[in-house]
């Protein structure tokens, strides 16, 4: 299996990284490299940091209402750089409705609040089986 | 002082050695006047005022802040009819973090988590 390596992030305005800290650890303990971008930055940074370091997926933490507009920055930026292949997954505190609508604006995949870490460390592993056989 | 051979003392992450348990023989350099105070006195010890909440009890306030200064005046307005009688507003983050809500940062941001006001004139 791939070793998956994921930039967690922090795009915005939202100060809470508790929650974005805690989901890097878990990632980290289950093997997958992990690198914290930091609070505020924005979706050309979190883009930048995510083709320099040559991740596979970014996981963006808003916790501030914002995720859909950020989500869709982040997309954007992605094909604009010709990045498209990274994968973006979305957390926070996300109302229901907004799930849908976050994965039609491009997310791989959206964790909204009461997710258990095993969920998210699972949908990860899935998708680095993918990356391993070609699927991805 | 902390006895290194009791296992329930331990050191703090500051370095200052705390018992289990303190008896009168631990108080022997302790000076009331120095190290205690009067309340409402330095250093503060027993309070910032002197007589506390029997002078005047805390204020009840909800952290509360709609999108606009219109509809968070309303909300205001409501709470303290019914007995609120001190207010902790919410703003959104651009102006908690003083940007215009124009600023490039600001964006997907405004109205968000409070109120945005960008000048006197929103108030």
């Amino acid at each position: 299996m791939k070793r998956l390596k994921v930039l967690v992030a922090k795009p915005g305005l939202d100060g809470h990284d508790r929650g974005a800290k805690v989901v890097a650890q878990a990632l980290r303990d289950a093997g997958m490299e992990v690198i914290y971008t930091g609070l505020k930055r924005t979706p050309a940074e979190v883009v930048g940091e995510a083709i320099q370091e040559d991740v596979d997926v970014i996981g963006l933490s808003v916790l501030s209402g914002a995720h859909e507009l950020l989500c869709r920055k982040v997309v954007a930026e992605l094909a604009a750089a010709g990045a498209g292949d990274i994968r973006v997954a979305v957390g926070g505190t996300i109302p229901g409705p907004d799930v849908e609508k976050l994965l039609q604006a491009g997310a791989w995949a959206v964790f909204p609040m009461g997710t258990p870490l095993p969920d998210i460390i699972s949908a990860f592993r899935q998708l680095a089986e993918g990356v391993a056989s070609g699927r991805g | 002082m902390a006895d290194a051979k009791n296992p329930k003392d331990v050191v703090l992450h500051a370095g200052i050695p705390v018992k289990a348990v303190y008896g009168p023989e631990d108080l022997e350099r302790f000076d009331p006047a120095r190290d205690l105070g009067a309340p409402g006195e330095f250093p503060f010890t027993r309070g910032i005022h002197r007589e506390m909440y029997r002078a005047r009890v805390w204020t009840m306030r909800q952290y509360v802040g709609f999108g606009t200064p219109r509809e968070s005046n309303a909300r205001f307005k409501y709470l303290m009819a019914r007995g609120q009688d001190a207010l902790n507003v919410a703003f959104d983050l651009p102006t908690q973090l003083g940007l215009d809500s124009d600023d490039p940062r600001a964006e997907g941001e405004v109205c968000r988590v409070g109120m945005a006001v960008d000048s006197l004139s929103d108030m």
